[in-house]
């Protein structure tokens, strides 16, 4: 069988390809490494980690698994819906000076800083778009140019919002509702959000958080034109004696299968998409295919993330009433005096009590006995949490590498992730996190504090980005500026690993409009 | 506390001592002694070393608090455990306020 396409990846971007690909009358066969679970009948245990349980990694613990410079590692689960079977579901649209970083603030020394080779314009129309394929709620977006409206109305704000607005008010910040891929009233033949308070890490019980798994998949399927193979890992890129890509070589039921098609989709995450293309190597591209340039695996980026807690005079959250995130500002996303970037400001997810336990109680707050118990008493309902994803400034040196010695199931080397945040990134992070708090002292805090570091370390699962940077000139990235890999008209990435930048938002609905203009891109050739 | 029966298993009386029961559930009412066994291979031990039974509750809240300052890394684990299994458990979410507003669910 040769097919038109192969996606590598069944996540958010796989997904998204997939379904339009075949929506186009084009064959294809859709690999995830991961298993597909219902997430209406998954399992609520708090406990970590519900999400890795769930998704089908059948114990293979080294499959997923990305090791740092200090020897630490992190396995991650994989599966059909990738991170959305779980996720947060804030859906952002970056603001346009996101795609013109090095032009509004030059390039720091030891960074890679750049500009897209595409502006925000290019891409608003493919933004509107994954809102409405994916399904997402919200008001406005104060920051940027629409074309159309939300699908679907904003959640109602609660409690802690109307506090929080208040005090942005006071700040001189404006104040809106986040945008969240939840069904505010039912859509696409599923149901409204419960308003219940297991989300973020949860599968949804009712399946009102979209996700790859329910809305694009499911539509790739229903044409009837698309293949999924669960549990098969993409071990290689074929090639042909010319070098051009011929199909992807995978293993499923310990077998060795090597599918043929004419065109290549990779959608695998910043990490293992990266990984992939450099262990695919032959001698055409001795160093991992589209590393023409050695940028490949490089700019290695996510979100430092700094946060600020503070304790209300009254039980805010009573009834406590998730998912939780129903204020943000965008106040501060840039000109912040003498740094670079900023970020959107928002509260967060409601937290079970094991999450609260964890990191929520103030500093001082004894760790057991009944004084710790009559504080998880006092101040669950009372402490409001708020959070912002600051965009790290990437350098070449942040990277995915191949690790030397440490092999997965199938003898492939794994992730190594070498580097640290770049100084200005954590310089940018400090003025964000001293602003959380403003934000919650004029709100009425009582007391604020802020979680006590910010590291210094590459994300190694949540919001990666940037390893198959996306360039007009093939000598300064890996794809060029519809996905495709430079000097492989056949050969497409589909996910974060094509951004420049990382906005400073969180990534998933650029993710996924970068894919449908990708998929597009893949269509109109194929034809 | 004190309208309590005495603890017979060490074990019991250090979980009565971490999360101790009062208007609502304590750790040792959970049935967590099995988990915390097998995830702590040295959970006997420091059981052994505090003698818990021979002591006041004030002398065992003592006792703790000299591991704590020491940061003994079995403590440490036990500590973060036995609260992480009491509030996973939906029996200590009511005294919070915490609900999943999920039909059929706690």
């Amino acid at each position: 069988v040769t097919y038109d396409v192969i996606v590598v990846g069944a996540g958010l971007g796989g997904g998204a390809a997939a379904a339009s690909i075949a929506e186009a009358g084009r064959r294809v066969l859709l690999l995830d490494q991961g298993g597909a679970s219902s997430a209406a009948n998954a399992p609520r245990d708090h406990l970590d980690p519900p999400a890795a349980a769930l998704m089908g990694l059948d114990g293979d613990a080294f499959r997923g698994r990305r090791i740092h410079a200090d020897g630490s590692a992190r396995t991650l689960p994989a599966g059909v819906g990738g991170g959305t079977f779980t996720w947060g579901m804030q859906a952002w649209r970056f603001h346009p000076d996101d795609f013109r970083m090095a032009s509004r603030y030059g390039t720091p020394e030891g960074s890679s800083l750049a500009d897209w080779p595409i502006s925000y314009d290019d891409l608003e129309p493919w933004y509107l778009r994954a809102e409405t394929e994916l399904g997402v709620s919200g008001d406005q977006t104060p920051y940027a140019a629409r074309s159309g409206p939300f699908p679907l109305r904003a959640i109602e704000r609660g409690a802690v919002g109307t506090w929080l607005a208040e005090g942005a008010r006071t700040l001189g910040w404006s104040t809106f509702t986040p945008p969240l891929a939840v069904n505010t009233t039912p859509y696409a033949g599923r149901p409204a959000c419960l308003r219940c308070n297991e989300c973020l890490g949860f599968t949804c019980p009712v399946d009102a958080k979209n996700g790859s798994h329910n809305t694009f998949v499911p539509r790739a399927l229903a044409t009837g034109l698309v293949t999924l193979r669960t549990h098969a890992q993409a071990t290689q890129i074929c090639t042909d004696s010319a070098g051009r890509v011929t199909g992807v070589e995978y293993v499923a039921d310990r077998h060795r299968v090597t599918a043929s098609s004419h065109t290549v989709v990779v959608a695998g995450g910043a990490i293992e998409t990266a990984r992939l293309l450099l262990f695919t190597t032959s001698r055409h591209h001795p160093d991992g295919i589209g590393n023409h340039s050695d940028n490949l695996g490089r700019h290695l980026q996510s979100h430092t993330y700094p946060v600020a807690l503070g304790i209300l005079p009254t039980n805010v959250h009573n009834p406590n009433r998730g998912p939780g995130v129903d204020i943000a500002t965008t106040s501060l996303i840039h000109g912040n005096a003498g740094v670079i970037g900023g970020a959107m400001m928002a509260n967060d997810f409601v937290k079970t009590p094991l999450t609260h336990w964890r990191i929520a109680l103030p500093p001082g707050t004894a760790r057991w006995g009944l004084e710790n118990k009559q504080a998880m008493r006092d101040l669950y309902l009372r402490t409001v949490d708020v959070r912002a994803p600051v965009q790290e400034v990437p350098t070449p040196d942040n990277r995915v590498a191949l690790h030397p010695s440490a092999r997965d199931p199938l003898g492939l080397p794994v992730a190594s992730l070498p580097g640290i945040v770049h100084p200005e990134t954590l310089r940018t992070a400090e003025v964000i996190q001293q602003r959380l708090t403003d934000w919650l002292s004029a709100s009425g805090a009582e007391r604020t504090w802020t979680l006590p570091q910010l590291s210094r370390g590459l994300s190694d699962w949540f919001h990666q980005a940037g390893t198959c940077r996306m360039s007009a000139d093939p000598a300064d990235g890996v794809v060029d500026p519809f996905g495709r890999v430079h000097g492989h008209d056949n050969l497409f990435i589909a996910d974060g690993s094509t951004n420049v930048t990382n906005g400073g938002f969180n990534p998933a609905l650029t993710i996924l409009a970068l894919a449908l203009r990708t998929a597009n891109q893949v269509v109109n050739q194929l034809q | 506390v004190t309208n309590l029966p005495p603890a017979v298993d060490p074990l019991d009386a250090l979980l009565r001592r971490l999360i101790p029961s009062d208007e609502s559930v304590g750790a040792n009412e959970l049935g967590m002694g099995e988990e915390l066994r097998r995830r702590l291979p040295h959970l006997d031990r420091l059981l052994e070393q505090l003698d818990f039974q021979t002591l006041s509750p004030v002398e065992q809240d003592a006792s703790l608090s000299r591991l704590e300052r020491q940061s003994e890394p079995t403590f440490e684990a036990l500590v973060a455990l036995v609260h992480e299994l009491y509030y996973a458990n939906p029996a200590s979410w009511q005294s919070i306020g915490y609900t999943t507003r999920i039909p059929g669910r706690p």
